[in-house]
């Protein structure tokens, strides 16, 4: 698994001006164009699905049960059960890429009015932070897999795993960006103008802490794809005859011996996936904050 | 393969090429056994018995046997199990039909057909593959709108769930079954058999049946007994209260230095006369 | 340093409580009856009630948890369904297998990432710096299980060269080259994602020391180049490739468990998968706490080794 490296951008103040320039200078980055280009491959195919793939997702030929790619009218070969590959990786993709997506998304939702009222709010900060600190005690795909298998399986439990595991750390990026805010001279300003404090948290300092905030989401993306998609493979996530490529890698486990392609295939779909998402995730930070590179800070980060 | 393994019981049916192309000699017989269906007949669209039909129909058998288990198995149709007494090979009860199940199914009042759950083992002794059984299975309810999730359990929890009844939200539950006589019928067909007292653990209750095995038991000659148990047999088919699936062969791998080794006649493989050169 | 090591080891005592509390409120996460949940389907209303009795579910959840860390500290997690046997003596038996996959694989991901760092950041924008970025990039990428399956298949199944299962040959244990004979498709499983994030960071490291003021210096000194990214240079990556190598710890300890799995390797990870599966929750519990505790003492150790060698947070 990758790194999600929590204290990315996290020692900058933002400028918000500079952010406009960032997709220009995405465009110009040629990994990030790869890494776009990848993704816009994978995502285009997984929502062109219906009309393009051959077969139904479980829409089975027993007959030709676990004949390799390259089998007539079959490119990636069938399953044990004798489904199409190529249309469960078309069917699957979008589960796939959404079990990994929407649980940094919400995390990221949850964890902006979080992170900025524990940030003026000192006390009720210290409570938070004290909270998730202990989350931080345990390997992410530790803690994922201990929630998951207490919910029990199922894809709604998985992404409810998920979002637990990920708050903290997106709720310690967004405090440590707030807090660098709130002290600086501008939010005196409002305050003594007497400006709402919701109004100073989500109109002025949200646009600053935002980018550090979307940094951190998209770096993490290829790792939370891997988690889980691994936390299905494990069976604690969607559940078959569900196409998702988690599912697949681990459904072909049994009969790796005589037709490896049924894991092989879709893992290396997963690959794809998440050399996109590193790519472009890696791309947005060097756009949004060149400075943060290799020096990690221990203690922020376990 | 390192050449660690002598012997293999119950090899996965899609290893057995690549195990003979190792140079181990495949040894495979049938056995007195069947994999029937328990149907939870406390299920509201289970306790019609169309919807009951339906299921029976919607199921390929033939294709389970020829291809998810590749020829190591033979379908099974009446709860009379191969190798036991009755036991008639020309015997066929609800033949494979989807369309016609489908069309049943709305007659029963499920034209969208309904969601519910298979309870299936992981397997454990002789039962290989048994997820992708209920997968299949799955998959043919599917197709005539019947929804089912698969729950799997380890076999020890299994057995322990279907000695006290199959619970609520679970329309099937499948373990091997069968002997070379016909007693287990009373331990799992009879309603005296229902949980906690047996293995009657969908709750079929018909009299009739009680009766049946009773004179059965009791039968003067093999002809009376066996004309009895036919009885039994197409009055569970008429109920659609089971719904047997296959007889699985039992196959053993094993390399060309291992002599002796026979085929045990019901449910255990007897090892004691097994030795290696 | 003694003084520092006790402050550590203070502050090591919330987090345990914490990690203690997490593992013990993820039971509650179970939808239904907890005893029930824990027991399974097929136990016995006596069996559930009996449990529903020893745990205190009717009292308030912080005296149910100071019920439970009580006997926790005297060794008690409770009872494995699946084995019928104390969850304790269930991860004592396992857990020296994990920590010796985790300790290989940590030492291939950080001497391979080390490695890679310095051939590729020691000749930074050469054709071998470019192979070993796109490598580390799609290494950084491959999701644990799946690359443990292909090496499976490919190094197993196929050409032969290792075990595909276990710890030992079960036909003919050979004592530790056995042992290391089976670690090393598992090793590379778990370690190499982590291995390919310690050879980015430390390479970045490498190219800024590379072009710092101090080796330019020693250059023009005429001191050999080779020399300067042996010594020189690795010198002053040391403490970011330590700390980056250490913050993988959590990562290797998720792939260890993938590669456990899948080549049947009797630790933490594959009691862990298979409690899983047999709904055997308190080894479940046991397990992840197993874990979470040796992360925090790994950690605590990796931050110890970054304090040593720092000089700026050693003054």
């Amino acid at each position: 698994m990758t790194l999600p490296s929590a204290d990315a951008g996290s020692s900058n103040s933002f400028d918000a001006r500079r952010s406009r320039g960032i997709f220009r200078s995405l465009l110009s980055d040629k990994s990030a164009v790869l890494g776009l280009g990848l993704l816009a491959l994978i995502v285009g195919s997984a929502a062109l699905a219906p009309p393009i793939a051959p077969y139904g997702p479980n829409e089975a030929n027993p007959a030709l049960r676990l004949m390799g790619p390259g089998t007539e009218g079959h490119l990636l070969g069938l399953d044990h059960q004798g489904r199409d590959v190529l249309s469960r990786m078309l069917y699957g993709g979008g589960l796939t890429i959404l079990t990994g997506l929407a649980p940094v998304v919400v995390a990221a939702l949850i964890a902006v009015p979080l992170g900025l009222v524990a940030a003026w709010v000192r006390p009720a900060g210290a409570v938070i932070l004290r909270l998730m600190d202990v989350l931080f005690a345990f390997p992410m795909a530790l803690l994922a897999i201990l929630v998951a298998a207490f919910l029990g399986p199922g894809t709604l439990n998985l992404l409810t795993a998920l979002v637990l595991v990920l708050l903290p750390y997106a709720v310690r990026v967004v405090h440590q960006a707030a807090a660098h805010e709130v002290v600086l001279p501008y939010v005196e300003a409002l305050r003594v103008s007497g400006t709402p404090v919701w109004k100073i948290l989500f109109v002025e300092i949200l646009p600053n802490v935002a980018p550090p905030t979307i940094v951190y989401s998209c770096t993490v993306l290829g790792s939370i794809v891997i988690t889980a998609a691994g936390l299905s493979f494990l069976g604690l996530g969607v559940q078959p005859p569900i196409a998702e490529w988690g599912v697949m890698v681990s459904e072909g486990r049994s009969v790796l011996f005589v037709a490896p392609h049924v894991s092989v295939v879709p893992g290396l779909g997963l690959t794809l996936l998440v050399i996109a998402c590193n790519l472009v995730g890696d791309s947005v930070r060097d756009a949004l904050d060149p400075r943060t590179r290799a020096t990690l800070n221990l203690s922020d980060n376990v | 393969m390192t050449g660690e393994i002598d012997m293999i019981a119950t090899p996965s049916p899609d290893s057995l090429e690549y195990l003979e192309s190792q140079g181990l000699t495949l040894v495979q017989g049938p056995v007195a056994t069947v994999y029937p269906i328990w149907l939870n007949f406390n299920e509201e669209p289970l306790k019609d018995v169309r919807v009951r039909r339906a299921m029976a129909m919607a199921i390929d058998r033939e294709g389970m046997a020829k291809f998810l288990r590749r020829g190591t198995a033979q379908p099974a149709y009446g709860i009379l199990n191969f190798g036991g007494p009755g036991w008639d090979p020309d015997y066929r009860d609800h033949p494979y039909d989807p369309e016609a199940a489908k069309a049943l199914l709305a007659e029963a009042g499920y034209p969208d057909g309904f969601e519910t759950r298979l309870d299936w083992t992981m397997g454990g002794g002789g039962d290989v593959n048994t997820r992708a059984d209920a997968e299949w299975i799955q998959r043919d309810l599917a197709r005539i709108g019947i929804t089912a999730t698969i729950e799997l359990f380890d076999n020890g929890t299994y057995w322990d769930m279907l000695a006290k009844g199959i619970r609520p939200g679970t329309c099937c539950m499948q373990v091997s079954w069968g002997e070379t006589g016909f007693f287990w019928l009373d331990l799992v067909v009879a309603s005296s058999a229902m949980p906690p007292s047996g293995f009657n653990s969908g709750y079929y209750d018909n009299p009739e049946i009680d009766a049946l095995l009773a004179k059965a038991r009791s039968a003067p000659t093999e002809e009376e007994m066996v004309s009895l148990l036919h009885h039994v047999r197409d009055i569970v088919a008429e109920d659609a209260a089971f719904i047997p699936v296959y007889t699985p062969m039992q196959v053993y791998a094993m390399r060309p230095n291992v002599k002796g080794f026979v085929l045990a006649p019901q449910h255990w493989a007897d090892y004691t006369s097994v030795f290696k050169e | 340093m003694l003084k520092m090591l006790l402050g550590r080891l203070l502050a090591i005592v919330p987090v345990l409580l914490g990690v203690t509390f997490v593992v013990f409120v993820a039971m509650h996460l179970a939808p239904g009856d907890v005893a029930r949940t824990i027991l399974g389907f097929g136990a016995t209303e006596e069996r559930v009630e009996a449990l529903r009795a020893e745990l205190g579910l009717d009292r308030p959840i912080l005296v149910q948890y100071a019920h439970w860390l009580w006997n926790l500290l005297h060794g008690d997690l409770g009872q494995s369904i699946a084995l019928g046997v104390p969850v304790s003596d269930v991860i004592l038996d396992k857990v020296g297998a994990s920590l010796l996959l985790m300790a290989s694989s940590f030492v291939g991901a950080a001497g391979g990432g080390l490695l890679l760092a310095a051939l590729s950041g020691g000749a930074h924008r050469s054709m071998r710096d470019r192979g070993i970025t796109i490598v580390t990039l799609v290494c950084a990428s491959l999701p644990p299980f799946w690359i443990g399956i292909v090496l499976l298949y490919a190094f197993s199944y196929q050409l032969g060269l290792f075990p595909s299962t276990g710890m030992v040959s079960m036909v003919d244990p050979g004592g530790w080259l056995d042992v290391a004979h089976h670690l090393v498709l598992p090793t590379i499983t778990t370690a190499l994602s982590s291995m390919a994030v310690v050879a980015r960071v430390t390479r970045g490291s490498f190219i800024d020391i590379m072009n710092s003021p101090y080796i330019f210096a020693a250059r023009a000194h005429g001191t050999p180049r080779r020399r300067l990214v042996r010594v020189d240079a690795m010198r002053n990556v040391l403490p970011v490739f330590v700390t980056i190598s250490g913050l993988q710890i959590g990562y290797l300890f998720g792939s260890v468990i993938f590669s456990e799995i899948i080549f049947n390797w009797p630790g933490i990870g594959l009691q862990l998968y298979q409690a899983i599966i047999y709904r055997d929750y308190p080894v479940v519990q046991g397990c992840v706490l197993a874990v979470a505790i040796v992360f925090v003492f790994g950690n605590l150790l990796a931050d110890l080794i970054v304090h040593a060698l720092d000089p700026r947070k050693r003054a």
